[in-house]
């Protein structure tokens, strides 16, 4: 399934009856849902917030697709991140529909899409104590403090420019030290 | 993100809310058919709440700022907090429910002088030197934490720390700071 592109899975789903495409609707959550989780994350900034989003769009991804209405097969992930923005914006409007199709798709449906990955929590400190002390602060100050790139330049006397140049430096050095997989 | 078209900053910047709302759109488009961004952001978010979870459990040795000690305080770290004058000396120990230990350290800096602290004859277990770090130039003061349970390994000892002003002219002091750590009583 991995291999199939989008336009295939949607085709797959579309043509079956109501739920049978069972393979190919759980391929579709498995390549989405973790897209979905970011979007919801990056513009709500809530876990639980996310876990609902995730679901009603899958939910209504999946809908679309058994429904034979996504026009454009190919262009799923387009569909997908429409969804997003619209269910976004819907939820900022108080609008909410979720109940109904989860009753039809089913919780169980989705994969637990709050769980992200962990990270050892003792390789992660040993890799922050490898920081330089600036990249440090600038990634405590980010993620624990939820401070913004121009809070952090005014907080350390720093240009925005330059904590952003600090912050992707140290990104990337936690990545190497962590381990891609990690 | 080596094999994909965009390069990192950017994704970066439109995780942390920093591009323009139509950048922000092209960089979505992007990453809903992206498998190597979509990994990566993945990967910040872990970090994220990693991140969190290893400060505040005082697991990181930290040169902080005055409100990200008392975000720590607000989330129940607890703290022991020494402060010390340029040229001055303190007593210091950490206690059995210390999680970090803070010495406040005051000074004279200048502003676009890099600050690096020095350790003087302390135990292996703490660092000989740490470069560039924060100053709150407004206060007038640096703020070193370590771990408790780090420090209450510590024998007894008296150590320095040493403030140095980098600039273009060199190197200057700028305080030397005394301490005389006891392990706790008991």
């Amino acid at each position: 399934m991995d291999e199939v592109d989008d336009g295939k899975l949607v085709q797959q789903i579309a043509r079956a009856a109501p739920g049978e495409a069972k393979e190919a609707e759980t391929e579709l959550v498995r390549r989405f849902a973790p897209r979905i989780r970011l979007y919801g994350l990056r513009h709500l900034r809530d876990e639980t917030t996310t876990q609902d989003l995730t679901q009603e769009v899958l939910a209504t991804t999946l809908e679309a697709a058994r429904a034979g209405r996504i026009r454009e097969p190919e262009r799923l992930a387009s569909f997908v991140l429409g969804t997003c923005r619209m269910l976004v914006w819907d939820q900022r409007r108080g609008a909410r529909r979720q109940g109904r199709l989860l009753a039809t798709f089913g919780e169980g449906l989705a994969p637990d899409p709050a769980a992200g990955p962990a990270l050892d929590a003792a390789r992660l400190a040993d890799c922050l104590a490898q920081l330089a002390e600036r990249e440090r602060v600038v990634v405590v100050l980010t993620f624990y403090a939820d401070r913004s790139g121009d809070e952090i330049a005014r907080e350390l006397a720093m240009s925005p420019g330059h904590v952003r140049v600090v912050r992707h430096r140290a990104l990337v050095r936690l990545r190497n030290c962590l381990g891609a997989s990690a | 993100v080596s094999t994909c078209r965009l390069p990192l900053p950017p994704l970066l910047d439109y995780w942390f809310g920093e591009l323009t709302p139509t950048e922000s759109a092209e960089i979505e488009e992007h990453l809903f058919g992206c498998n190597l961004c979509t990994d990566w952001l993945t990967w910040v978010t872990a970090v994220d709440s990693g991140v969190e979870r290893t400060v505040r459990g005082g697991r990181v040795p930290l040169l902080l700022t005055r409100a990200l000690i008392e975000r720590l305080e607000r989330d129940g770290v607890r703290i022991r907090h020494y402060r010390v004058l340029a040229g001055g000396s303190v007593q210091c120990t950490a206690g059995p429910e210390d999680d970090l230990v803070a010495m406040w350290l005051m000074g004279e800096f200048y502003t676009g002088e890099r600050v690096d602290l020095v350790f003087v004859g302390a135990p292996a277990a703490l660092p000989e030197r740490r470069d560039d770090i924060p100053v709150d130039h407004a206060r007038g003061e640096v703020v070193f934490v370590e771990r408790g349970d780090v420090i209450r390994q510590l024998p007894p000892h008296v150590a320095a720390i040493r403030l140095v002003g980098v600039g273009e002219a060199g190197e200057r002091p700028i305080g030397e700071y005394t301490l005389h750590h006891m392990p706790w009583p008991g």
